[in-house]
């Protein structure tokens, strides 16, 4: 008699990983449900116009180069999944300067921030922001404390280069009584855990 | 020459792998609740709205959500921490979601100026005088290094995948180093315990320190100054 | 003196102030006698993070973990302490010292809703740096001193002289008022993506008396003068006990600011021509001003500051970055980094001996 061991498959193939790319195993339910959208024909062509779908229900696989038999297909198409984004990036900004600041006084102008280096790091700075540059639905965060993001740089456009200066604030959603909570609670802890002598 | 000075693009994507409800997540919905401008929601460019799929993009980040999977993208730098914000802010407001993995992941794209250099780097990250007596000119076509166990202790990964570029970059060299900073719950956990946006936290600056690093540090290896 | 991190005898006293510029804190770190050290507040190099007090005990080869007896964090401003956390998780039998809070669990609450903050990049540097020290304590188990007036803090004996330090403020009546700050911070807490910007922090801070064998120090840290005399300098002047002598040695307050200035300290607290040490302040007004400094060279010929006063200049950046930033018309100014070190080391056993002074990085001798 042949002894069997289980053993426990690699994690590699027991984990779902999350990378960028997507996960190329469909299910035929999902891809059933994708199949009766009816979409509009322009949003899903990539820059060849070619039109790009599933070969039958069976494959979900793709490859940037695989195109479809439409034939017996209704007139309407699927999104498309690839391995690799076969989507061109027309708008990047890559290898600007950032910073993270918050506001330290509000003068009638302009408001003065300190400022932490995120590219660089090292040493922090200060200056100064005019209101008339603060997008008007960011004008509500115009508090002291307040924290924003500020960056320089060099944007490209659909292949046009663009010298940009963005300010943004921060948005975050506000406390609930679970943030409360959790706080006070760590609170209590160290109120009976601190020996204060 | 330093191997960021070919850098031309950078995407950053956040992963969260768990049970989602995609349709809760619109324009919208986002901006009623400040996560975003409502200018911005007013101007977003939905694909589709439905039950299992959401897909969406705004001037700066792009959102896809299945049941099992949500993914903010963006390729704009002064966006990724705004990014980050959001995806926190989402499952800050829906904080019943298991999240049970979250994936910080960093594309890079170099485009290296001729093809000698671009043959070169391939092969000397993997020798490719091993396969010459059984392939014809063999070159890298893709190579995956992986950190099984994470350095800082948490459970997780940590993958360096390198290959061609698919975007066409200023020279026809290009190469996309694609870095997934992958993070889990421990084996059992149900992830409602927002382990995962803690991380999403604490982890960001270390994640974007360590991904801006290792490219430089191999190419300075390889191609010694 | 010629600077040397060879360590201190035994019984040679040292009080040494370091300083950063003005805006990445300060620090002072003080020989008892027999290897035993006490480090007040704390300060970082900006550029690798590391606690600056901790590299200068680790030059001279101080062994930190046993040695260090005491961090006393004379008051709780951004800034004041980056690194302490750092430098209470290597000394692991130092004990900490704060100002007295009365209602603790109000203080614990406040420094735990920051810490919440922490997610979001708002809050400020000091709360993650309290609330990792609370974490360290807690996990030791070891006492948090409370500062108030004329309280003994450490006291050791060092071969028949007792060297011991001694906070004489904050006073009563500025810790009721911290409590009252401090509710008033919790109901205006704010949201998570905004950082809490204190109002009167130096109110609290921790003023030192330092006895060593038959000499006296006085370190100001940043206590103002006020025309209430129930805090500030006219109310260490008229209310506390612990002062038996006038100080040799005295650590300039608030950087040299003229409201941190009054001539009855230098006439009642201090001896004639005393050792004087100061660190400056480069941020939006530089602290001291020509005139307090003209001023503070009446009352001694031995006045040294850890760094000059900095022209604010932009930092240096690729071209074309600076050309867009310095289009937007910005003025932007690095809050620069300049490291500066007064060693002052003197035999306490000898009640005639003087302070000898050894100067570091960009400490100068201001007369």
């Amino acid at each position: 008699m042949i002894e069997t061991t289980s053993y426990d498959p690699h994690w590699i193939l027991d984990n779902p990983f999350s990378d960028v790319n997507y996960n190329k195993q469909y299910s035929s339910h999902l891809i059933n449900i994708f199949n009766t959208q009816i979409l509009n024909r322009n949003q899903f062509s990539n820059e060849e116009d070619s039109l790009l779908g599933f070969k039958d229900e069976e494959d979900s696989q793709f490859d940037i180069q695989n195109k479809a038999d439409f034939s017996s297909y209704p007139d309407y198409f699927l999104p498309k999944f690839s391995e690799f984004s076969s989507h061109k990036i027309r708008n990047y900004i890559a290898n600007s300067q950032k910073w993270v600041g918050y506001i330290t006084e509000l003068n009638k102008d302009f408001y003065t921030a300190r400022l932490e280096d995120i590219t660089h790091g090292g040493t922090y700075e200060v200056g100064d922001f005019f209101y008339d540059e603060v997008s008007k639905e960011d004008r509500e965060y115009l508090k002291l404390g307040a924290i924003f993001y500020w960056s320089v740089g060099h944007s490209v456009r659909n292949g046009q280069v663009i010298k940009e200066s963005i300010v943004r604030f921060q948005r975050l959603p506000k406390w609930t009584e679970d943030d409360y909570n959790e706080a006070l609670d760590r609170a209590n802890d160290l109120n009976q855990t601190l020996k204060w002598d | 020459m330093l191997f960021k000075e070919s850098l031309q693009i950078k995407t950053m994507s956040i992963v969260l792998i768990g049970d989602f409800n995609p349709v809760i997540i619109q324009p919208f919905w986002l901006a009623s609740r400040k996560l975003i401008r409502e200018q911005e929601a007013q101007n977003a460019h939905v694909e589709i709205i439905h039950n299992e799929l959401v897909k969406f993009e705004l001037d700066w980040v792009s959102i896809e959500i299945t049941k099992s999977r949500f993914e903010a993208k963006s390729s704009q730098e002064p966006y990724f921490e705004p990014m980050r914000d959001l995806c926190i802010g989402i499952y800050e407001l829906l904080r019943e979601t298991p999240i049970k993995s979250l994936g910080i992941n960093h594309l890079l794209y170099y485009a290296i100026a001729d093809e000698k250099q671009f043959y070169e780097f391939g092969n000397r990250l993997t020798p490719l005088n091993n396969w010459d007596e059984y392939l014809t000119s063999p070159k890298v076509s893709q190579l995956e290094i992986i950190e099984e166990k994470r350095r800082d202790g948490q459970n997780g990964a940590y993958r360096v995948r390198i290959q061609p570029s698919d975007q066409p970059l200023s020279t026809p060299y290009g190469i996309l180093i694609n870095i997934n900073d992958h993070f889990a719950v421990d084996k059992g956990e149900s992830g409602r315990n927002r382990e995962m946006i803690s991380i999403l936290k604490g982890a960001w600056t270390e994640s974007v320190k360590r991904a801006n690093e290792i490219p430089e540090k191999i190419y300075n290896k390889i191609f010694p100054q | 003196m010629n600077p040397s991190f060879d360590p201190p005898e035994s019984n040679t006293a040292e009080i040494s102030v370091l300083g950063t510029g003005g805006g990445y804190g300060e620090c002072s770190i003080i020989h008892l006698g027999n290897n035993s050290w006490v480090v007040v507040d704390s300060c970082i190099d900006p550029l690798t993070h590391s606690s600056l007090p901790l590299n200068y005990l680790k030059k001279m080869h101080v062994d930190v973990a046993n040695d260090v007896k005491l961090i006393i964090c004379t008051h709780w401003h951004d800034d004041h302490i980056l690194g302490i956390s750092e430098l209470l998780e290597n000394c692991k039998n130092a004990k900490l010292s704060l100002a007295k809070t009365t209602d603790r669990v109000k203080f614990l609450s406040f420094v735990s809703l920051d810490f919440q903050k922490l997610r979001s990049e708002a809050t400020a540097s000091s709360t993650f740096e309290i609330n990792r020290c609370f974490d360290i304590l807690k996990s030791r188990q070891q006492d948090i001193i409370s500062a108030v007036q004329d309280r003994l803090l450490i006291s050791l004996d060092q071969g028949g002289n007792r060297n011991e330090i001694i906070s004489l403020s904050p006073s009563d009546y500025i810790i009721s008022e911290f409590d009252k700050e401090i509710s008033t911070l919790i109901t205006e807490f704010g949201d998570p993506n905004q950082k809490i910007v204190f109002q009167t922090p130096n109110t609290k801070s921790i003023v030192l008396f330092l006895k060593l064998g038959n000499h006296r120090a006085i370190l100001g840290a940043d206590l103002e003068v006020t025309e209430d005399i129930r805090h500030g300098w006219l109310n260490i002047i008229n209310s506390c006990q612990s002062i038996d002598k006038k100080a040799s040695h005295f650590k300039v307050p608030h950087h040299g600011s003229e409201n941190g200035y009054h001539s009855k300290i230098w006439i009642e607290l201090l001896k004639e021509n005393p050792l004087s040490t100061l660190t400056p302040w480069n941020r939006n007004n530089k602290l001291p001003t020509p005139d307090m400094l003209k001023q503070l060279i009446t009352h001694t010929d031995r006045l040294f500051m850890t760094s000059k006063l900095l022209k604010d200049k932009p930092k240096d950046r690729k071209k074309e970055i600076e050309k867009i930033i310095s289009r937007q018309k910005r003025n932007l100014r690095e809050d620069r980094y300049h490291f500066g070190l007064i060693q002052s080391r003197i035999d306490f056993c000898d009640p005639n001996a003087e302070w000898e002074v050894a100067l570091f990085g960009n400490a100068f001798h201001v007369n």
